[in-house]
């Protein structure tokens, strides 16, 4: 999946409120987007502004079969770093911080 | 946004089981972090399988941004109007906005709070004229580890009051700031504010 695909099924998807965080034994202070620290709004300006040199593809490290999608991203003046996977009809973000 | 109810399922990785998983949603207490506390009966997904948790909604975020949000304990003292003037004076000379003071104030109180010598120089400050004065501008900083910082300086200090604390770290600052910078210090304080800006 190219850069344009992806960035057209998250957008959807944080349209559409399917969303989900990936949490293990316990929640990340460093996650902004699942500790409610930047808006659904926020997150889909940052990555509608996001262009494809800011993103990379790569296989989830423990289910090779899930491509996990990577922006790093400049928005106001901030470094962000966002890291996603898409389950239908689910996008559930990994991590969220700047 | 899509809302989900206890016992519904969803799809998402399971690092345990190594493998796509449904997950069903629970009420669960889920610790922050940082272990400085836990969120009570917030709706999370564990896995069918092993019983994990593997993944949240969207709809818990509000309930966690608030118990976060909870914990920024507001510290608010008064000083005299020439120690706003100070901060701002510094501010300005490491490139940074006015705005900068509170984050400015933040950091001397980690870096002093985790600093292990005893921190005697801070009574020193305030001896000195310029800690003099009526309080007449309140200075207001909030943060998750504030009233644990003024608490960990007030004993390396030895120092009672949070007033004075206050007041000793804006002279500080004006100290490595204003009047004797040094290199080291204005690299490091240049490179806290053009992280902040």
């Amino acid at each position: 999946m190219g850069f344009r695909r992806a960035k057209r099924q998250v957008l959807e998807c944080l349209s559409s409120g399917k969303i989900l965080h990936e949490v293990r034994q316990h929640i990340d202070l460093k996650n902004l987007f699942s500790t409610g620290q930047i808006s659904l709004d926020e997150i889909s300006l940052i990555i509608a502004r996001a262009k494809g040199t800011d993103y990379q593809q790569a296989k989830h490290h423990t289910v090779k079969s899930v491509n996990v999608h990577i922006l790093k991203t400049r928005y106001c003046g901030q470094r962000w770093y966002i890291k996603w996977y898409y389950i239908e009809p689910n996008s559930v973000f990994i991590s969220v911080h700047h | 946004m899509k809302i989900y109810k206890v016992g519904d399922v969803v799809q998402a990785v399971c690092h345990t089981c190594k493998s796509v998983q449904d997950a069903v949603f629970k009420l669960s207490d889920v610790p922050l972090s940082d272990n400085s506390c836990t969120v009570k009966n917030v709706l999370v997904g564990f896995c069918k399988s092993c019983n994990e948790m593997i993944v949240m909604p969207q709809q818990s975020a509000p309930l966690i941004n608030k118990k976060i949000t909870a914990q920024k304990k507001s510290l608010e003292t008064r000083v005299p109007a020439h120690m706003v003037d100070i901060l701002k004076a510094a501010s300005q000379e490491l490139g940074a906005s006015p705005e900068f003071t509170t984050p400015l104030i933040k950091y001397y109180l980690h870096i002093l709070s985790e600093q292990e010598q005893p921190l005697d120089d801070l009574l020193e400050y305030l001896e000195s004229d310029l800690a003099q004065g009526t309080s007449q501008k309140r200075i207001s900083v909030k943060g998750r580890f504030v009233a644990e910082e003024v608490s960990r300086i007030k004993l390396k200090a030895n120092i009672q009051s949070t007033t004075d604390i206050m007041k000793a770290i804006v002279l500080r600052i004006n100290n490595d700031v204003l009047v004797k910078p040094t290199a080291k210090t204005m690299s490091e304080l240049r490179s806290v504010a053009a992280a902040f800006s």
